[in-house]
């Protein structure tokens, strides 16, 4: 076997500084050869990211590499003087980071910060540089290389971003690339841009790729081998087809259902009870057992030998440990599972949600609604120039209409900047829209004067994307539940009291916890504290403005359980607005698909999911990484980013990056065409 | 009655200063998000030993705004009392302040600075430097007791100050003791190895320092002019700890002049925007535009008109150099609100965009409701650190302004003006340097106490710095 | 940009009327003309007349800010407000009470002003800078945390102070440097070199470790990990990413002193009796000189303004990302 490029031996890294060191990694090994991608994946706070930043040596300031070796195929870089460090970093190491928008420097030119790491570690100078920077953002795929060189970072979009950091990262054609997170930030168009990217650039240059990610779904698109990370520790490895075949730590396998598409017959999602713990305490046993719903005694008083189960695929857990490793496995399998992978089975049967009736007769004469809006614009004037006068309009929401069922859950979906948000903020009237109506049940809300609308928010409540943002940080749990129903002036304080413990409860927090101070909360606990508030006062509608995208994989299935939970029982209804279809096929009776501030196709969910007409509502679906490679799309790639909505394209909006574009596309905007039982398609090609 | 309460405009705002500040303070023990800082500013020992500087100031400046006149003669309805307000101060240091001596005389000196004719007891005159009234008067021959004498009451001095510490450090240790219910010998161990959440060790280390600077000052005071005379012949160290009070009285009536107006204008700004912003804006960007120590000279240059055509108004010296302390501290009110103004207000912009104002917007909250509950609350660790942060500049801008000659009155005492005067003393030859060098020191040790304890504080309350603003779990 | 710097001089027009009428209120509105020609002229026993005398020499014997007794613009134009605060607007700041004209007194006056501060400025601002880098690149070490604590104790110690121990130390001590005055040509050197210095030293506290503070705060931002992982050196991550970044926050506080800089300081140049326009304002305050002070707030405003509109300028100058439209 050829020497590995890398290997890391019992790496431990420490944070110190606060009352006690964080042991943020704690003996992780692995090895990563020649051309190959090896993913590292765990939930937020695992240690993947110190893991990578410590090979590089870039720890922060308070990060000490304790022990632990990292071996570069002969170059043992933790014994090397920092001098000689530099001269790996960019040459032979290229990094690239999640936040493209903070990692380049903004006010230094594209081709200054590419042209640096050229500077730097070649002999190249002057045009030379210039020449190698234009063909490097020419292989990143950025159109009109040379003009984009005299650019800043303000003036390109998340993706170029990103590709703009790849160039920089690949300038001296590194060995290993360390990408961190790198399409987190991104919408999924983008993402599946970036991915086939890298993957095609490490086809052409056989670079060894160490992906960081939480997204079991990217890795099972592009990695060849998985490690699982859990509070500082590797805990399983394998190969890519052996980890999603048959994954063996029970928290993998917890993982991979808890994904939204994994659902099991039910319509519940497997949850992983609890938090990762805190990782400044020591462990004697195994860091998983707390959660862990296969504990057994001597789980928590020893820690877990490492287990090669084959030569492919090893794991942390007492379980196999002693025994044939196959047995071992199978041993764990929960009963609901089959051969092909417990956890990517796609749920043949999901129950018929109690809306259906509504879903199923568009046209036929319609069915009481909840909501109604209509022709709802939400314009936001540029002004500019000497007396400020308008010169252009964002046209953030464009003739927006849509309707919402008694008990329904309509969900919104939509890459970043489409307006889905602004929609459910003008609905609630955070915003003014322009022009349109909304009904609630009868009533108009835009003849509404301001007393009696403050009256009518009580039957519409939200539910924001950060748990971290949405509570005051100020006030205690009961205050922050109260909050709506002292607004509205509902009960006395005994009766406001004994509602707040009802909702904590409801929302499977306990009533003791109501004196307490959100910072004492985890993102979850938080994000079910905002829903309790929201349903105190009764709403009929509740609009979930990405309620999920701020968590973990395993707490996400938390909450998107506890929402169908509570629509089953108080018979609620959803705006639920999100850009994840894995997460609109396990909640939604309905789906919108937002393009530029417009709705362009919507109608029942699995109409949608499974017969999407519009090119662009395909390409979203073909984008969206999936674990089970039955149930990828056949890939629709899409070309460019979303326009400005202050300067949108002629006639359909899509045109410019839809495959399918004809003459008439540039010119006119489509009509609406209905294609099937409330099938609704705004697309030239469907008359 | 003995003496009969003087009440200045300043007192009354120092003491209701003083009163909301333990108000708040039991306000927020109760709740745990608001005493975290607290706690962490507990465990900065930079900050809690430059709190026992700041602690001895305050006092000195507390005792020093208590006044009253002294009942001189009569009974009943017919009592009569003294022209001359004191204060509690005054009647502590005792006959610090009343011992004057003729002119200049350096510290501990028994004879004055300048030589003078004196005439003896056999009617001959000679040139030579008087004996002092009070400095050293209970040596018979100066010359061969003077140094034996300063010695040893120096040393008494020192024992002073060890016994004080010694009971202090006791104290401390016996309170530790009740506390953690452990025995004595161990707390004290506990303290002097820095186990203690609070730094016990910095906190009596800069006591003993205090303590060892002031016992010996003290005791030789009883004597001596510890530190010389100035040209009226006053006692320094009794000039310099009246500084104090004016020094304090600047930096936080001020700050109560300035506190009302930023915090109302610069959340009213953030909240609302629209016209109410650009009126607020600009509002503080015209008055930012004018220099500031010429609006303040200004605004002083008239109101000595005021005061030189309107005496009548005015029935003490002590209430004329108060209402016009009064008018500094509110004219520098005025001139420094803008900074936190702007702060507030950009951080407002920020605050009411946060998910948790919408959140409560959608539940058709009040705005009023809002700025109480969401938004003063969230800005409140700016206003802290601003005050803190205030506090030692305005301390120093008081004496360029008395130096200026549009600070407090000229015959206040106050840092500013003794430096003011040590300018001519400094061209005299030999020089008078003592006058320059006490205000030096005690100014010194108020700013830099106050610069470090800013420092804490700020360590402590800003997320910035301390990384609370989001914890992951 | 044009456009810009239009709107933004129309703008200063509101401002400087704000200033005006604040002044005026001060001066004219706080105490009658009649009080302080009382006090000018010396306590109570004054007569009418020479009361009246005062005012008329002044022009302050017109009323407010409407004449009910002209006729015409004059109702508006002959009154105390106009000739004597919105004429100002055409930098005619009428005559001291030494009978000299403010504005040619302040034409000649700005030059020793400006010898004096211009060097305090730039050698100053290169001076902390520099030291402020230092600490930076010297972060959580030794070097950094004692320099801190000198700032701290540097910032502590008012500037009244280094005056007078410059001037004893290195004058009277050590006669290095004349203790004060003024030359012409090049003997002005000698004079200036030590107010320079102690200029420069008084305000070294605050300054370095305020620009030590944003220097830290952009070293931990990510696009300075970024720079690390191309292998940059670390002096050239501090002087080409953060120093460039860090210039944005730093202007902000810069820029807008420099036209100031004409005002002259006012301790400084009175201790060195350094005929400028800060000792100029001194004196009018000492000899309560209200034209001379109204004419310094006014000038002061303008150049406040002027300065702002110069930050925005600079602004496009280091950051990209701001345009002026």
């Amino acid at each position: 076997m050829p020497l590995p490029l890398l290997q890391v031996r019992d790496l431990s890294t420490w944070l110190v500084g606060g009352e006690a060191p964080v042991r943020a990694v704690d003996g992780v090994s692995m090895t990563i050869n020649r051309g190959e991608t090896y993913a590292l994946v765990g939930e937020s706070g695992c240690g993947k990211s110190l893991t990578a930043l410590s090979i590089a040596r870039l720890l922060p300031q308070n990060g000490r590499i304790r022990s632990g070796t990292a071996r570069l195929g002969e170059t043992e870089l933790f014994d090397l003087a920092e001098t000689r460090m530099r001269e790996v970093r960019g040459r032979r190491i290229g990094m690239i980071f999640q936040e493209p928008g903070t990692s380049l420097n903004p006010v230094l030119s594209v081709g200054t910060q590419i042209g640096e790491v050229l500077r730097r570690h070649t002999p190249l100078r002057g045009v030379a540089i210039r020449r190698r920077c234009v063909e490097l953002l020419e292989a990143v795929g950025i159109p009109d290389a040379d003009r984009r060189l005299d650019e800043f970072p303000f003036q390109l979009s998340g993706g170029i971003k990103q590709r703009v950091m790849i160039a920089a990262a690949l300038a001296c054609d590194p060995e290993l690339l360390i990408a961190d997170e790198p399409t987190t930030a991104l919408d999924v168009t983008i993402q599946a841009q970036v991915l086939a990217l890298l993957g095609k650039l490490q086809a052409e240059r056989g670079m060894s790729i160490l992906l960081i990610t939480h997204d079991l779904a990217v890795v099972a698109q592009t990695a060849h081998k998985v490690g699982i990370m859990y509070a500082g520790q590797i805990i399983e490895q394998a190969t890519r087809e052996q980890f999603f075949q048959k994954p063996a730590h029970p928290y993998s396998r917890k993982l991979l259902q808890s994904l939204p598409s994994g659902a099991s017959g039910n319509g519940e999602l497997a949850v992983i009870r609890g938090s990762v713990p805190s990782m400044t305490r020591l462990f004697a046993g195994c860091r998983f057992a707390q959660r862990c719903d296969l504990r057994e005694p001597v789980c928590d008083s020893r820690m877990p030998p490492w287990v090669q189960l084959n030569d492919r695929h090893g794991v942390r857990c007492v379980r196999y440990q002693d025994s044939v490793p196959v047995a071992g496995a199978d041993a764990l399998k929960p009963d609901h599972a089959d051969e092909s992978g417990p956890a990517v089975t796609r749920p043949v049967s999901m129950p018929v949600p109690e809306a259906s009736p509504s879903v199923a007769t568009e046209r036929s004469p319609e069915p009481p609604s909840l909501l109604r809006a209509e022709g709802l614009k939400v314009h936001f004037p540029i002004r500019r120039g000497l007396f400020k006068r308008t010169v252009a309009t964002l046209k953030a929401v464009d003739d927006v209409s849509l309707r919402i069922g008694y008990a329904e859950c309509l969900a919104l979906v939509g890459e970043s900047g489409c307006g889905k948000t602004t929609v459910g903020k003008s609905l609630l009237r955070l915003l003014a829209p322009t022009a349109g109506r909304v009904h609630l049940e009868d009533v108009d809300l835009g003849s509404l004067d301001e007393e009696q609308m403050r009256a009518r928010r009580k039957d519409l409540q939200i539910v924001f994307q950060d748990p971290y943002a949405s509570l005051n940080p100020r006030m205690r749990v009961a205050e922050l539940v109260e909050e709506g129903m002292r607004a509205f002036d509902l009960g006395n304080a005994a009766w406001r009291s004994e509602r707040v413990d009802e909702l904590l409860s409801r929302v499977g927090l306990s009533a003791q916890m109501k004196s307490r101070y959100p910072h004492e909360f985890s993102g979850g606990q938080r994000q079910r504290i905002a829903i309790a508030r929201a349903l105190a006062v009764d709403p009929k509608l509740l609009i979930c403005d990405e309620p999920t995208s701020a968590l973990d994989v395993s707490v996400q299935a938390q909450i998107l359980n506890l929402l169908k939970d509570l629509q089953r029982r108080l018979r609620i209804s959803y705006l639920f607005i999100t850009h994840d279809f894995s997460v609109v096929e396990f909640l939604a009776q309905r789906i919108a698909v937002m393009y530029l501030g417009r709705i362009v196709e919507w109608g029942p969910r699995d109409a949608v999911l499974n017969h999407p007409r519009h090119p662009y509502t395909r390409a979203l679906l073909s984008a969206v990484p999936a674990i089970d490679e039955s149930k990828r799309r056949q890939a629709i790639r899409l070309e460019g980013e979303l326009p400005s909505p202050a300067n949108p394209p002629s006639g359909c909006h899509f045109h410019p990056r839809c495959a399918q574009a004809s003459d008439e596309c540039r010119r006119v905007f489509p009509e609406q065409r209905t294609v099937g039982e409330g099938h609704v398609v705004v697309c030239h090609l469907y008359r | 009655m003995p003496f009969k309460p003087v009440v200045l405009w300043t007192d009354a705002l120092l003491f209701l200063l003083l009163a909301s500040a333990i108000a708040f303070w039991w306000h927020a023990r109760a709740r745990p998000h608001l005493r975290r800082p607290w706690t962490k500013l507990a465990g900065s020992s930079r900050g809690m030993a430059s709190l026992v500087f700041i602690g001895f100031f305050l006092v000195v400046g507390l005792l020093d705004s208590v006044h009253f006149r002294e009942r001189i003669a009569g009974e009943g309805s017919s009592q009569q009392f003294a022209a001359q307000t004191r204060s509690l101060l005054d009647a502590i240091v005792g006959p610090l302040g009343s011992r004057t001596e003729k002119t200049y005389s350096a510290p501990l000196a028994t004879h004055l600075f300048a030589k003078e004719t004196v005439e003896l007891a056999d009617g001959a005159r000679v040139r030579t430097y008087p004996r002092l009234r009070y400095g050293g008067a209970h040596l018979s021959d100066p010359a061969s007791e003077w140094q034996a004498d300063v010695l040893r009451t120096a040393i008494a001095g020192l024992g002073v100050a060890a016994i004080l510490w010694n009971v202090l450090a006791l104290a401390v240790t016996a309170l530790v003791a009740r506390r953690s219910q452990r025995s004595f010998t161990r707390s004290w161990h506990a303290i002097w190895h820095g186990l203690e959440a609070v730094p016990w060790r910095a906190i009596l280390c800069s006591a003993g320092v205090l303590i060892l600077l002031l016992a010996p000052l003290a005791v030789l005071s009883t004597k001596y002019h510890v530190l010389g005379t100035d040209k009226v012949g006053q006692d320094v160290f009794y000039l310099t700890l009246k500084s104090i009070r004016t020094g304090l009285l600047i930096a936080t009536l001020s700050t109560l002049v300035m506190l009302p107006l930023a915090t109302a204008l610069g959340i009213m700004a953030g909240y609302f925007r629209g016209w109410v912003d650009d009126i607020i804006q600009y509002v503080y960007t015209t008055l930012n535009s004018i220099p500031g120590v010429l609006l303040i000279a200004a605004a002083v240059l008239m109101l000595q008109v005021y005061m030189g055509t309107h005496p009548e108004v005015f029935d003490t010296i002590e209430q004329r150099q108060d209402l016009r302390l009064l008018f500094l501290c509110l004219i520098l009110g005025v001139t420094s609100w803008t900074g936190l103004c702007r702060l507030l207000r950009g951080e407002t912009l920020k605050l009411r965009e946060q998910e948790y104002v919408q959140a409560a917007r959608a539940f058709g909250v009040s705005h009023v409701s809002i700025i109480s509950r969401h938004i003063l609350p969230n800005v409140m660790h700016i206003i802290l650190i601003a005050v803190v942060m205030d506090f030692s500049g305005l301390v120093l801008a008081e004496a360029v302004l008395s130096y200026v000659g549009v600070g407090v009155d000229p015959t206040m005492t106050s840092f500013g003006n003794m430096i003011n005067a040590a300018r001519l003393e400094m061209a005299r030859e030999p020089m008078v340097w003592w006058s320059l060098a006490s205000a030096f020191v005690f100014m010194l040790m108020m700013v830099l106490s106050a610069n470090l304890f800013a420092d804490a504080v700020r360590d402590a309350f800003d997320p910035r710095v301390n990384g609370n603003g989001r914890e992951h779990a | 940009m044009t456009a810009y710097l239009f709107r933004r001089i129309l703008y200063v027009i509101p401002i400087l009327l704000g200033v005006n009428l604040i002044t005026f209120a001060l001066f004219f509105f706080v105490n009658s003309p009649d009080d302080m020609a009382r006090l000018a002229l010396g306590g109570k026993r004054v007569t009418e007349e020479s009361i009246e005398r005062w005012k008329r020499d002044k022009g302050y014997d017109k009323p407010h800010f409407y004449n009910d007794a002209a006729a015409g613009t004059d109702r508006f134009t002959d009154t105390i407000f106009f000739t004597r605060s919105a004429s100002m607007f055409a930098l005619d700041f009428g005559v001291a009470d030494d009978g000299r004209d403010i504005a040619q007194e302040i034409r000649t006056r700005m030059w020793p002003s400006l010898a004096i501060a211009v060097p305090t400025f730039v050698v100053g601002l290169a001076f902390y800078i520099t030291f402020a880098l230092i600490l930076a690149f010297f972060r959580a070490t030794y070097v950094d945390v004692s320099g801190v604590i000198v700032c701290v104790a540097a910032m502590s110690i008012s500037s009244l102070f280094y005056i007078i121990g410059g001037q004893y130390l290195i004058s009277k001590l050590w006669h290095l440097a004349p203790i004060s005055g003024f030359g012409e040509g090049v003997s002005a050197l000698k004079f200036l070199a030590l107010p320079v210095a102690i200029g420069i030293v008084s305000s070294a506290g605050a300054n370095a470790r305020w620009y030590r503070t944003i220097f830290i705060e952009e070293i931990n931002k990510d696009y300075v990990r970024t720079a690390r992982a191309k292998g940059l050196s670390e002096l050239r991550v501090l002087f080409r990413h953060v120093l460039h970044n860090a210039m944005i926050p730093i202007l902000t506080g810069v820029v807008v002193i420099i036209p100031s800089l004409f005002l002259g300081s006012l301790i400084m140049e009175s201790f060195f009796s350094i005929p400028g326009l800060g000792s100029y304002t001194i004196e009018a305050i000492n000899n309560q000189d209200y034209g001379i002070v109204r004419a310094m707030v006014f000038l002061g405003s303008i150049l406040y303004i002027v300065g702002l509109i110069l930050t925005d300028v600079a602004y496009t100058l280091v950051d990209p990302r701001v345009r002026l439209d």
